[in-house]
């Protein structure tokens, strides 16, 4: 993956299948989310994420009034699954990550900072997307779903999967992260 | 893959004011592009030219006809582009009352664009008008109503119907939620979303509302004083904007 950024230089990153990347101390780490692929066009980019690059953020943002089961489904929908067997992965899903069924017919927008978040992981985990892109995806859980995200984490690894994310949990970092990174090199001012 | 809408160099003039000028874009089957700024800057002017409403002083818009592939819809002929207009382009406007005609019933409303490209059999046209209003969630009952009695919301959501009942493959809103109340925008953006999923439905957006913005478009287009001055992906654009006005506009937004 090429990655060009505007704010904090240019640099190479080889993420290879089964490499997670750690990247600690806020400075420059959100910024590196879509900047990969400088020159490309935006049809490629939307292109890219539509299909090959999954992204969990710490922020789930939905339109409101979609129900939780439509928010988790809808990466499978656009990328051509059948309704029927979109809504059974996104049921398997949420199950999976403690979402209580009675809140899958509502919008996550009035659900808890936590389950905002399950509900963020189960979306982009929803697609087997060959890459991914997750934003400290273990932030605000408690440490039964922590380790059910972190299992989750480590079968995409297995399947092959290409992985870059934010850890500031250094336990979940250790356990899932096969290299590492300090972006603290790239800030701006301190590069060469 | 050929563009659905190629866009190059359009200007439109009043007189000695600049309405818009030096807008170039490509846009894809499939893609939603939102167009912001503030009043004045020129967005519905540019929106205007595109859809054939107005004619641009500079420039060409080539739209991908299904016939004879890129055409240059403002040198094509009248005749063709208003069959463009009822066929392949729909325009949604910002009051309802625009694009609907509000003596005629709801389900006549849909069935003049089927009855415009030749469907003349009255019980298919009327189960057209039935499948539709049901999309945007207007209950068959209200078929036989005229739009005066329809709420805003309705009203716009019939606007929706009507336009889309053709199966176009562009659609132009002007400020499609304005003036609406949040649930039934929400609503709005919902059937939206599932219309461009669905139907591969591409869209040019033009809206002050950001949050509209980043849940409905791929792409954003920011004008100022007629003249685009930021353009990228949504995101790209509003969590890292480079130009002081959209850094302006997106820090005053109103956070709930």
């Amino acid at each position: 993956m090429h990655c060009a950024n505007r704010r904090i230089g240019r640099r190479e990153i080889n993420a290879n299948a089964h490499d997670l990347w750690q990247l600690p101390n806020g400075i420059g780490s959100d910024h590196d989310r879509w900047s990969g692929c400088g020159p490309c066009r935006p049809r490629e980019i939307i292109a890219l994420r539509r299909n090959t690059l999954g992204y969990v953020s710490q922020f789930l943002r939905v339109v409101p009034r979609v129900s939780t089961l439509d928010v988790v489904s809808e990466p499978l929908l656009t990328t051509g699954t059948p309704c029927t067997q979109a809504l059974e992965t996104a049921q398997e899903l949420l199950a999976r990550l403690n979402i209580s069924e009675r809140l899958w017919s509502l919008s996550p927008t009035t659900f808890s900072g936590g389950e905002q978040q399950r509900v963020n992981i189960a979306r982009g985990f929803a697609y087997p997307y060959p890459a991914l892109l997750l934003d400290e995806p273990t932030a605000s859980l408690d440490p039964k779903n922590r380790a059910i995200v972190l299992a989750m984490i480590t079968e995409a690894k297995a399947r092959g999967a290409a992985i870059i994310g934010i850890f500031h949990d250094a336990a979940a970092r250790d356990e899932v992260c096969d290299r590492q990174l300090d972006v603290g090199q790239f800030t701006p001012g301190t590069m060469v | 893959m050929t563009p659905l809408l190629q866009v190059e160099n359009v200007a439109k003039f009043y007189g000695a004011r600049i309405g818009c000028t030096d807008v170039s874009f490509n846009l894809y089957p499939g893609e939603v592009m939102g167009v912001v700024g503030e009043s004045g800057s020129g967005k519905s002017t540019l929106l205007n030219c595109l859809a054939g409403h107005l004619v641009p002083d500079r420039g060409a818009v080539r739209f991908d006809t299904r016939a004879e592939g890129l055409r240059d819809t403002i040198t094509m002929s009248e005749p063709e582009r208003r069959m463009l207009g009822r066929t392949d382009w729909a325009f949604v406007h910002q009051h309802a009352r625009d694009g609907l005609r509000m003596n005629v019933s709801a389900g006549g409303n849909v069935g003049e664009r089927l009855m415009a490209v030749n469907a003349r059999h009255y019980g298919k046209i009327r189960a057209s008008a039935i499948d539709w209003l049901g999309r945007v969630e207007i209950t068959e009952d209200w078929i036989d109503d005229r739009p005066t009695a329809f709420s805003g919301g309705m009203q716009q959501r019939l606007q929706i119907a009507r336009n889309l009942v053709t199966g176009p493959r562009l659609v132009f809103m002007d400020e499609p939620t304005g003036g609406l109340d949040v649930s039934v925008q929400a609503r709005l953006l919902d059937l939206l979303r599932g219309l461009v999923r669905e139907i591969g439905l591409s869209a040019i957006i033009v809206t002050h509302d950001l949050a509209v913005v980043r849940l409905l478009a791929d792409r954003l287009m920011v004008m100022k004083d007629g003249h685009v001055i930021e353009a990228g992906l949504t995101d790209q654009v509003l969590d890292d904007p480079q130009h002081a006005y959209t850094q302006l506009l997106v820090s005053s937004v109103l956070q709930v």
